[in-house]
C-alpha cells in the first residue's frame, strides 16, 4: 500500500466511523476546554442562561465539560449548541480564558459534517445564500427598488446622499457588511457621508462579498474560507491600506481574518477611525455647526461583536465621541453590555429565544428614560428596534453612524 | 489614543476596586483594567478580616485579637506590614488601618445591594451551605442569623427542588451532629423541599436563576407564600435558605420574608462562585465607577516599561487590539494564581507582567520552587498549604522590593493576594487582607501623586 492510500484508507475508516479530524487551530481550541476548572462564573453571567434558564440552555459550562464531548452522538448537544449567542460573556470572564464562542462554532461545524439534518434549516438557508451571492441577505431583484428603499431612508433620517465610489484606489476601504449592503442601507450611506465630509479618501469594493462569519457561527467552515479568500483578494485589489467597517461583526471577523492572512491592512471600525485617524478638532467643528438644532437624550447598547471579541476600547472611545455633540446627554442602561439576542445566528432559527435575550435590555432601556439607544451594530439596531415594537416601548433605535452622520448633516443646513 | 490617567490599576477584584475608589474619591483620574471578572465574585459575599492563626485549631474571638497576635508572630505578614512606624510593628496602626478600610467599606456599601453587617470587636460564626459554621467578620445583611445558635431555636431548612447545589436533608443534619457535638443542639431542626421553578420546570436550576426570580415580583410572592405556610406549620424560628435571595433584593427580600412568616430568614455562605459574591463583586464595581473611575474589562496588562526607578508604560491587550497606558502611578491588584497575577511552573513561580521578585511564605526566594514540593496531599488541614502564601515581597508603603529590599519603583504599589506572607485559606483572611491593603494602597497612591513618598 502507498502512502496516499494509506492515508486514504484512514481517512475512509474515520469517516465510516463518523471521526472529523481537527487542524492544528481546533486542537488548540480543543485544548483550552482542558483548563476549565468547572467553577461555573459563566453560568451566572451568561445572557441565554439568564433569558431561558439553564434547563433549555445548559450554559457554557455544560458547553465545555458535556457536550464538547458527546461525539458522536450529536443529537443530545444540537438542540442547545444552536442556542448559544457567541457573545463572549462566558470566554471574557473566564478565569482561564476557555475560548467557548470558539468551541460553540466548531461543534457546530463537527454536526454539520456528520449530522447536517441536525442543523436548524434556517441556517443551511443562510448557507445556500452565502454560497450563491456571497452575501448573508437575498440580493435585491430590482436594484432600483432598492435605491428606492435606500433613497426613503435617507431622506426620512435628513442624511445627504453622496455617491459611491468604486473601483478606484483609495487609502480607505468602506466594507458596511452585508446587513448595511443589502437592509440597513442608511448606514451604509451614513458612513459614506462622514466620510466624505470628513475629506477621507475611499472606496468601496466593486462588488461587496461577505466575510464569512455567518458561515462560520453556522458550522460552515470550509464555505467560510472560501468567503474569506474571496474577500482577502478583493481587499488586495483595492490596495488599501485601511478598512473602515460599521458593523460589529464585521469588524471582529475581519481583523481576525485580515491577522491570519497576513495581509499589511489595518482594520477599523468607524468610531477607531473617528477616535484615532480623524483630528478631534476637526470632527468637533462638524459637531459644533449642529448646534442648538437638536437636543436628545440617549443611552449605549454596546454589541457584543465590538466589545468582547474586539476591544472594550471602542465602547469607550464611542462615549467620548458621542459626548462631543451638543444637546447630547446619555444616560447609562444597566444592560449596557448585555448581548442583544441577535447574535450566533439564534435570531434566525430560535427567535423566541433571541427576544427572550433581547427582554433584559428592552427593560433596562425603558427604566433609563432615554429618547433613544445609539449602538454601533446594524444587528443589535434591529434586535433592540424589533423587540422594543413589540413591547410598546416608545424609545427610538439609531446605528451609532447614522446618529452621528445626522448631527454632521444638520450642521451642513 | 493615549491613555494617560493619574493611576493605574491592574486587577479588579476587592483590593484593585478599593484601591482605585479610594483615589478616584480623593478627585485622581483613576482607569482600571481588568481581564475579566474580578476574584471578589468567586469569594462567599462575606468579608473575613482574620479567622484562625496558621496552624490552630481554635478560631480568633475576634479580628482584633488577630490582629494583635498576628502582629507579633508574623511581623512579614500584610496586617504586620503596614503597621510598620519607624523601624518597629505597632499593632495599634495596623488596627487602626483596619479599622478606617472597614468602616469605609461599610459606608460605601450602605445603600447598595450587598450592604454589609458585623464589626471588629467579633467574628461571627457564619453557618455554611453544608451545615458548618466559619468565622467572618462582616456579612451581607441577607445572611444574618441572631438567635439561630440559641437552645430553643427551631430551624427549618429549606432547599429547592431541582436546585443540586443545597441539599436541604444533609445540610440540617451536619448542622444538628456539628451542635450535638458541642452539646448546644436545638431540640429539633427540620427540613423541607419547597417548589420554585423559576422557568416552569424543577430540574437543571442554577442558583443563579433562582436568584434572578426572586428579584422579579412573581419570584418573591411565590416564596413568600411558601415560606409562611411552611413556618405556620412547622413553627420555626429560621429559615435557611441557599444563598440565592436575589441579585438586586436580596436584602430587601429577607427582610420583607422575615416580616411576612415571622421567623429569621436568611441565606447560608455559599460555595464560590456565589450569588453573595456576584452582589459584593457588582457593588464595588459600581461604586467605583460611581466615584468617577473608568473601568476597561476583557484587557489583560502584558508588559510594563521602567524608566530608572519609574514605571512609566503599561501595555495591555484586548481580544484583537493592544492599547498602551501611561499612568503617573499603578497598584498592582492581580492576585494569584487563578488570576495569573503569579505564574507557576515546574521551573518555579514567577510574577509575569513585571518580573517582580517572588517569595515563598518564609521568604525564601520562589522563582525556582517547584509549586508541588508546596502543597499537602490532604486538601483541608489547618495548615493550608503554603502555595497559597507565595506572592511579591512588598516595603512599608506595599511597593513591591527586589533582591536588595529596595522599591523596584518609587510609583508601583501592590494590593491583595499578590503580596506575599498570608495564607487567605487557612487564616480566613482573604477579602480582609484585600481590603485593607487596598485601602493604603490607594492613600499611599494618593500620597505618591499629590507629594513624594
Amino acid at each position: 500500500m502507498s502512502e496516499e492510500e494509506a492515508y486514504e484508507f484512514v481517512m475512509n475508516t474515520l469517516r465510516k466511523e463518523a471521526i472529523v479530524p481537527l487542524d492544528h487551530e481546533e486542537i488548540d481550541i480543543v485544548r483550552s476546554i482542558e483548563k476549565c476548572m468547572n467553577c461555573g462564573s459563566c453560568i451566572n453571567l451568561c445572557p441565554v442562561v439568564a433569558a431561558v434558564g439553564m434547563d433549555t440552555f445548559s450554559g457554557p459550562r455544560s458547553i465545555a465539560i458535556e457536550l464538547s464531548r458527546s461525539t458522536p452522538e450529536f443529537w443530545t448537544s444540537a438542540n442547545m449548541i444552536f442556542l448559544c449567542t457567541g457573545c463572549g460573556t462566558c470566554r471574557e470572564n473566564c478565569p482561564h480564558d476557555v475560548d467557548i464562542p470558539m468551541i460553540v462554532n466548531l461543534l457546530r461545524w463537527v454536526i454539520y459534517k456528520q449530522r447536517p439534518e441536525l442543523i436548524p434549516k434556517q441556517l443551511l438557508e443562510v448557507q445556500n445564500r452565502l454560497e450563491k451571492h456571497s452575501l448573508a441577505f437575498e440580493p435585491w431583484e430590482d436594484i432600483e427598488d432598492k435605491n428606492e428603499s435606500r433613497d426613503v431612508r435617507i431622506e426620512q433620517l435628513g442624511i445627504p446622499f453622496v455617491k459611491d465610489r468604486k473601483g478606484v484606489k483609495a487609502e480607505v476601504l468602506f466594507y458596511p457588511g452585508c446587513q448595511a449592503e443589502e437592509r440597513a442601507q442608511e448606514v451604509r450611506e451614513a458612513a459614506k457621508y462622514i466620510l466624505v465630509r470628513l475629506e477621507v479618501d475611499y472606496c468601496l469594493l466593486s462588488e461587496m462579498s461577505c466575510c464569512g462569519l455567518p458561515a462560520r457561527l453556522s458550522g460552515a467552515k470550509e464555505l467560510a474560507r472560501d468567503l474569506e479568500k474571496k474577500l482577502i483578494s478583493k481587499i488586495k485589489e483595492t490596495g488599501a491600506k485601511k478598512i473602515v467597517t460599521t458593523c460589529a461583526g464585521c469588524t471582529s471577523s475581519l481583523s481576525e481574518i485580515i491577522e491570519n492572512s497576513g495581509v499589511n491592512v489595518k482594520v477599523y471600525h468607524i468610531i477607531e477611525y473617528l477616535m484615532e485617524e480623524v483630528d478631534e478638532a476637526k470632527l468637533k467643528l462638524l459637531f459644533e455647526r449642529g448646534r442648538g438644532t437638536s437636543e436628545s437624550t440617549i443611552t449605549i447598547h454596546d454589541p457584543c461583536h465590538l466589545i468582547r471579541h474586539t476591544s472594550r476600547m471602542i465602547m469607550y472611545y464611542a462615549s467620548i465621541i458621542l459626548r462631543m455633540i451638543p444637546g447630547v446627554s446619555i444616560k447609562p442602561s444597566s444592560a449596557f453590555d448585555s448581548c442583544c439576542g441577535g447574535g450566533g445566528m439564534v435570531g434566525y432559527h430560535s427567535p423566541h429565544v433571541a427576544s427572550r435575550v433581547t427582554e433584559v435590555n428592552v427593560k433596562a432601556i425603558e427604566r433609563t428614560g432615554a429618547e433613544r439607544v445609539v449602538t454601533p451594530c446594524p444587528l443589535c439596531t434591529t434586535q433592540l428596534e424589533n423587540e422594543l415594537f413589540r413591547s410598546n416601548v416608545v424609545v427610538d433605535v439609531d446605528d451609532f453612524t447614522v446618529f452621528i452622520a445626522q448631527q454632521i448633516a444638520r450642521g451642513e443646513r | 489614543m493615549d491613555l494617560e490617567p493619574d493611576v493605574l490599576v491592574i486587577g479588579g477584584g476587592m483590593a484593585g476596586l478599593v484601591a482605585g475608589t479610594v483615589a478616584a474619591q480623593d478627585g485622581l483620574d483613576v482607569l482600571l483594567i481588568r481581564r475579566g471578572q474580578g476574584s471578589t465574585a468567586m469569594s462567599s459575599g462575606a468579608i473575613d478580616i482574620c479567622g484562625y492563626m496558621r496552624g490552630a485549631t481554635v478560631h480568633f474571638e475576634s479580628p482584633i485579637e488577630a490582629i494583635q497576635t498576628i502582629t507579633r508572630v508574623h511581623p512579614l505578614h500584610p496586617y504586620s506590614i503596614i503597621a510598620y512606624d519607624e523601624g518597629g510593628i505597632v499593632p495599634e496602626k495596623s488596627i487602626k488601618y483596619i479599622k478606617d478600610a472597614t468602616n469605609w467599606l461599610k459606608k460605601q456599601l450602605a445603600r447598595s445591594i450587598a450592604a454589609i453587617e458585623g464589626d471588629l470587636s467579633r467574628n461571627l460564626m457564619q453557618l455554611t451551605q453544608i451545615g458548618t459554621t466559619k468565622p467572618t467578620c462582616f456579612v451581607q445583611g441577607s445572611m444574618v442569623h441572631p438567635g439561630l445558635y440559641d437552645n430553643d431555636s427551631r430551624p427549618l431548612f429549606v432547599g429547592i427542588r431541582g436546585h443540586s447545589d443545597f441539599n436541604a436533608a444533609i445540610t440540617a443534619n451536619t448542622f444538628l451532629q456539628y451542635r450535638m457535638d458541642i452539646d448546644m443542639a436545638p431540640r429539633i431542626v427540620l427540613n423541607e423541599m419547597i417548589d420554585l421553578s423559576p422557568h416552569g420546570r424543577h430540574h437543571n436550576i442554577a442558583s443563579i436563576e433562582i436568584a434572578r426570580f426572586l428579584d422579579t415580583e412573581e419570584g418573591l410572592e411565590k416564596i413568600t407564600s411558601i415560606l409562611k405556610n411552611e413556618v405556620k406549620r412547622t413553627g420555626a424560628t429560621h429559615v435557611v435558605l441557599p444563598a440565592v435571595l436575589g441579585i438586586e433584593r436580596a436584602i430587601d427580600n429577607a427582610k420583607h420574608l422575615s416580616k411576612e412568616t415571622q421567623a429569621t430568614v436568611f441565606e447560608t455562605l455559599a460555595f464560590p462562585p456565589s450569588v453573595p459574591g456576584l452582589r459584593l463583586q457588582m457593588a464595588l464595581d459600581r461604586i467605583f465607577q460611581a466615584s468617577g473611575g473608568t473601568l476597561i474589562l476583557g484587557h489583560k496588562a502584558v508588559s510594563g516599561v521602567f524608566k530608572g526607578e519609574t514605571l512609566v508604560e503599561v501595555k495591555a491587550s484586548g481580544p484583537k487590539r493592544k492599547i498602551s497606558i501611561r499612568p503617573k502611578a499603578a497598584v498592582l491588584a492581580t492576585g494569584k494564581f487563578i488570576s495569573e497575577g503569579l505564574l507557576g511552573s515546574q521551573k518555579g513561580v514567577r510574577e509575569p507582567l513585571f518580573g517582580l521578585v517572588t517569595v515563598t511564605g518564609e521568604f525564601y526566594d520562589a522563582s525556582e520552587e517547584y509549586p508541588r514540593r508546596h502543597t499537602r496531599p490532604i486538601p483541608f488541614t489547618n495548615r493550608g498549604h503554603d502555595i497559597f502564601q507565595f506572592g511579591v515581597p512588598v516595603d512599608e508603603n506595599l511597593r513591591p522590593v527586589d533582591y536588595n529590599g529596595r522599591a523596584k519603583a518609587e510609583n508601583l504599589f501592590a494590593a491583595g493576594a499578590i503580596i506575599a506572607g498570608y495564607d487567605f485559606s487557612s487564616e480566613k483572611s482573604g477579602l480582609g487582607v484585600a481590603l485593607t491593603t487596598g485601602y493604603v494602597a490607594g492613600e499611599k497612591v494618593i500620597r505618591n501623586i499629590r507629594s513624594d513618598i
